[in-house]
């Protein structure tokens, strides 16, 4: 039942891309996009995720996302800025080393978004996640741990909560 | 205006590409090679969309996607080629 | 109107372009596999996002700017999981490497 829903919204997603895609907005590029992205959907409605690997699209998890994609923005930002003035700075003051941070996310696709939301920030870099912990390498060692109970994680959180 | 900008900032990438290059050349392991690789395919999908915007040929602006597309699956690839040794 | 989002899209493929610049820089100069990692990723998805932005700026609300805007966001997508999958790899190395030296 999930499933369906789900599948629907991925035949939504791939309407749209085919329609930007195309270029031009005629009724023959429409049923030909439709046609396509059925059979795209119904092909591999194996791959297609459930709930337990995503959270159901609403309109409150789309206002969590928005507001997600600003904490975000801001952290690639400041990122930045970071890996800029270590990189210029004539003798670089690094400590490299590998930290373990707890993963406080449950569902699949939350997790690969988080992993790749923690490379983005200032001085980490994800190396490898399993259900329990993420291995994060960073530049300076100890910053690592300040990811846990920072306005991402809480915001990422959010996503998860009903 | 913007177009001169534009053409200066794609030659500028294209010279930084090629130092790049160089770190893909002399890099130590493997896995240097494959983020110079990674960033290299990066910077070509911008010059594509750059240049396809200046010189006005907006029909190849979907190369670049195409171009994105290949890099991140040769990078995923290598890597996996790299970790296990096969494909599979 | 025109003229500020001229200047908009001047200011955003500069700084893009010198963000690159200082990805380059720290592939070059970083120690190890693991921090030139840090220093492509962040600065490469970063400065082709900003110059992606500054060319949407210029050329106005067009199918080609939507498709620019596609580009986007596939390669902010992929580009920290690429790095993500070359640490894993890096990091592999790395164990097994250690382990035969303490084996010996």
């Amino acid at each position: 039942m999930k499933k369906k829903y789900s599948a629907v919204s991925l035949f939504g997603f791939l309407l749209l891309f085919w329609l930007i895609l195309g270029a031009d907005l005629t009724l023959v590029q429409a049923l030909i996009g439709t046609l396509a992205s059925f059979l795209v959907v119904w092909f591999n409605y194996d791959l297609v995720f459930n709930h337990q690997e995503t959270s159901k699209l609403t309109f409150r998890l789309i206002g969590r996302f928005f507001r997600l994609a600003v904490v975000l923005v801001v952290a690639i930002v400041k990122a930045n800025f970071h890996v800029a003035a270590i990189v210029l700075s004539p003798r670089m003051k690094i400590q490299p080393g590998f930290r373990k941070i707890r993963n406080p996310l449950r569902k699949d696709l939350n997790q690969a978004l988080y992993a790749n939301a923690i490379t983005l920030t200032p001085g980490t870099l994800t190396v490898d996640l399993d259900d329990q912990e993420i291995l994060v390498h960073g530049l300076e060692t100890n910053s690592v741990s300040s990811l846990e109970n920072s306005s991402l994680e809480r915001a990422f959180v959010l996503l998860e909560a009903e | 205006m913007v177009a001169n900008v534009v053409i200066v900032c794609t030659i500028l990438i294209l010279l930084m590409t090629f130092v790049g290059l160089m770190r893909a050349l002399i890099g130590p392991t493997a896995a240097d090679r494959m983020v110079a690789i990674n960033m290299i395919t990066t910077k070509v999908a911008t010059i594509i969309v750059m240049i396809a915007l200046v010189t006005a040929q907006e029909q190849y602006v979907s190369v670049s996607l195409v171009y994105a597309l290949i890099g991140f699956i040769a990078t995923i690839g290598v890597s996996r080629y790299l970790m296990k040794g096969k494909l599979k | 109107m025109r003229i500020a989002l001229d200047i908009l899209a001047i200011i955003f493929v500069v700084s893009g372009s010198f963000f690159i610049l200082v990805g380059v820089i720290g592939l070059i100069r970083m120690p190890d596999v693991f921090c030139r990692l840090h220093a492509t990723t962040k600065c490469d998805t970063m400065g082709a996002g900003l110059i992606y932005l500054g060319l949407v700026f210029w050329q106005g609300l067009t199918f080609t700017s939507l498709v620019i805007l596609v580009i986007l966001v596939f390669i902010w997508l992929t580009n920290p999981t690429a790095a993500h999958y070359i640490a894993k790899s890096a990091y592999q190395r790395l164990k097994t490497e250690t382990e035969e030296e303490d084996g010996a």
